[in-house]
């Protein structure tokens, strides 16, 4: 029974650690634009799909170097994407009523999935992942481990404390949480906003892109429309934990994978995501903002 | 100023509409020409299968065509894609009735043909599903069916499972959001609860799950000594990834949703040792079989799967129909389609007689999956 829970552990830890990595960057574009991301989830496919061609293009030999470089160059085309989209697509709208803004975002994360499936060197059909990390599997008293696994979750502790250590100790993180608690203040303090709003997005597009290719390393089939339940999963976790708040979405990425998880073990897991679901509305109930979300006041 | 604009933009979106639908209905058209209309998920979860049919029915009509037609009268192809969503599979059915197919070859999967049947019924268009399994995917007269359905699948499989396999306590992984996988799923239960070797657990999870570990591990803390994934080959090889990861190591059988070259290429070096319950075995030594295998494979380059043979059967099957009946009134073909008894010449099985519900009765083929990348024979049941 002890290996069963600790398996599971495991299982809920790789699953929450894509999660909590995929809700940064849902709630930190919140915290700036009070901006629901929808592209979120497709720029995390897009990740999956650089990775898949840097691996290939370059023939590189599976191992800890390849995936560091898949990695870092889905990072850079996430970030680069992201940019793009938010210059193209979002900074038009800025003063538009947020109900333009959001109809766009959802047209940004349609424009992406069916463009992505119409272009011949992606395409409809699911693909197999290479192995960037060979799937050899160990045990350790009974609790079965991947390479990959252990990498993915080195490697998102990593980048998490990367991200934290730039939201707090920077003074672009800095200016992050200052126009995220007042736009136009912070614009008076001589803070370029726009460049402020390109880091937002370039830094939770960089940790969607490395999610992407550990979630298809993990998960070894990709396509088009990949980033869709991940997305969802991961934007409820961004709300939960409090929107707005980096720590609230990593640990609400955890407390969703660790939920999905449990409910699937203890429970029948046709109602897995029925009672993963119902479990985080009554979190909501007793606290609507979110467990780390502060509320809004109204300013008169 | 402004709403003028507003309705200018709106008047124009609405003639750019129009516009584009005016193509589809401009072709002129050979009167004596037979419209056979194919509903095929080129695109979405089972997009492998969806080519293959597309190429087979391709393949049948030019054969036919290069025969002389059927009576006399030549093929065309109208491609439609479902997407696998039933939503979609039911407005491109109405789409292909709009058009005045003659013949409608599809849907794939059971879901798509559950929501397309009815709409062919209501207009008295046939249609013929190559690989729906569902035991309400035949509702109606004009719905037949080239294969056959889950109640003899599930049902040889159960048995295959107890006597072939010897199992004692196996376990079910199912995915409850497909009406193809739950059909089949549903039946291997009862069956097994009829032979007195009940499930020990029914594990599940919904279209689009990736992660399958939760239910794996918890399976695997129930000591199984079989495992049964009646669901579609990409996840049933993230399954079988995910079962090697976990050090889970029984006996893996599925059904025919698995019967994909794809499952191959997803799996990896996980698929070996895989069975599944399906239609044909390309390595099957019938001549019909042998010669339709080179053929697709000259043209294609890739060996034929379930869903080639049985799309390339279900045109067949309108042919025979169409020259029994020696008509092109459609209710006379469809007569003579319900009525088609012990065909020996279709490539999926030795003898094909259409029941009453318009589903096939025919032979099972068990296969395994090898470490070169291919299915291999390993059993055929006869009804």
């Amino acid at each position: 029974m002890e290996t069963v829970i600790g398996q599971q552990l495991v299982n809920a830890l790789q699953l929450g650690s894509a999660y909590a990595l995929l809700a940064v960057g849902y709630t930190m574009v919140y915290g700036v634009l009070r901006l629901i991301n929808f592209a979120h989830a497709d720029i995390f496919m897009i990740g999956a799909y650089v990775g898949f061609f840097i691996f290939n293009t370059f023939g590189l030999a599976s191992g800890v170097t390849a995936f560091i470089i898949c990695v870092l160059g889905a990072m850079i085309g996430a970030a680069i994407l992201a940019v793009v989209i938010e210059r193209v697509a979002y900074r038009p709208l800025r003063t538009a009523p947020r109900l333009s803004a959001m109809i766009t975002a959802i047209g940004v994360s349609l424009f992406l999935e069916h463009g992505s499936r119409a272009v011949p060197f992606i395409g409809p059909s699911f693909r197999r992942y290479p192995d960037i990390i060979a799937h050899t599997t160990y045990e350790i008293g009974g609790i079965y481990l991947t390479a990959a696994v252990t990498v993915v979750l080195i490697t998102s502790v990593i980048l998490m404390a990367i991200l934290s250590y730039i939201v707090s100790r920077t003074m672009v993180g800095k200016a992050m949480r200052a126009s995220s608690y007042d736009k136009e203040a912070t614009q008076l303090m001589g803070i370029n906003l726009n460049r402020i709003i390109t880091y937002t997005f370039a830094i939770g597009a960089a940790e969607a892109g490395a999610a992407g290719v550990m979630w298809a390393l993990v998960y070894p089939m990709i396509d088009p429309y990949m980033g869709m339940m991940p997305g969802i999963k991961a934007f409820v976790a961004a709300v939960v934990g409090g929107i707005g708040s980096v720590p609230g979405a990593l640990i609400g990425g955890f407390i969703l994978g660790g939920v999905e998880t449990a409910t699937a073990a203890f429970l029948p897991s046709m109602y897995r995501d029925a009672l993963a679901f119902s479990i985080l509305a009554i979190v909501l109930i007793f606290k609507p903002t979110g467990l780390f979300g502060v509320g809004v006041l109204e300013k008169v | 100023m402004k709403t003028k604009w507003s309705v200018l933009l709106a008047v124009l979106m609405v003639i750019t509409m129009l516009v584009m639908m005016v193509p589809g209905m401009a072709l002129a058209e050979d009167p004596r020409d037979l419209k056979i209309g194919v509903l095929c998920p080129l695109t979405g979860k089972i997009a492998a299968y969806g080519q293959e049919q597309k190429n087979a029915v391709e393949m049948a009509i030019e054969e036919i065509n290069a025969a002389g037609g059927i009576l006399g009268a030549k093929l065309v192809m109208q491609l439609e894609d479902d997407e696998m969503k039933p939503e979609l599979a039911a407005s491109m059915t109405q789409k292909l009735v709009n058009d005045n197919v003659d013949v409608i070859i599809g849907g794939m999967s059971s879901s798509s043909t559950m929501a397309g049947g009815p709409i062919a019924n209501s207009k008295e268009v046939l249609m013929i599903s190559p690989w729906s399994t569902n035991p309400l995917a035949a509702e109606g007269d004009w719905v037949f069916r080239a294969c056959f359905s889950d109640e003899f699948q599930g049902a040889i499989q159960a048995k295959y499972m107890v006597d072939g396999l010897g199992c004692k306590k196996p376990a079910q992984l199912l995915d409850v959001s497909d009406d193809g996988s739950k059909g089949q799923g549903e039946v291997v239960a009862a069956t097994l609860e009829e032979l007195g070797v009940p499930l020990v657990t029914v594990e599940s999870y919904g279209s689009g799950d990736r992660d399958f570990k939760a239910q794996l591990t918890k399976i695997k803390s129930l000591d199984p000594d079989c495992l049964d994934t009646p669901n579609y080959y990409g996840e049933v090889a993230l399954i079988r990834v995910q079962m090697k990861e976990l050090g889970l190591d029984i006996p893996h059988i599925g059904g025919d949703g698995v019967d994909s070259s794809d499952f191959f290429s997803i799996a990896g070096d996980a698929a070996e040792g895989m069975m599944i319950t399906t239609h044909y075995s390309p390595e099957d030594p019938r001549p019909v079989v042998q010669d339709f295998r080179t053929k697709y494979e000259e043209k294609y380059g890739k060996v034929p799967d379930s869903t080639a043979a049985l799309s390339y059967d279900a045109v067949l099957l309108y042919k025979m129909a169409i020259e029994k009946a020696n008509s092109f009134n459609k209710y006379d073909i469809r007569a003579a389609l319900a009525e088609l008894k012990d065909v020996t010449t279709l490539v999926t099985a030795p003898s094909f007689t259409m029941d009453e519900t318009g589903t096939g009765i025919k032979s099972l083929a068990i296969v395994e999956a090898g470490n070169d990348g291919a299915w291999h024979f390993k059993d055929v049941v006869n009804p």
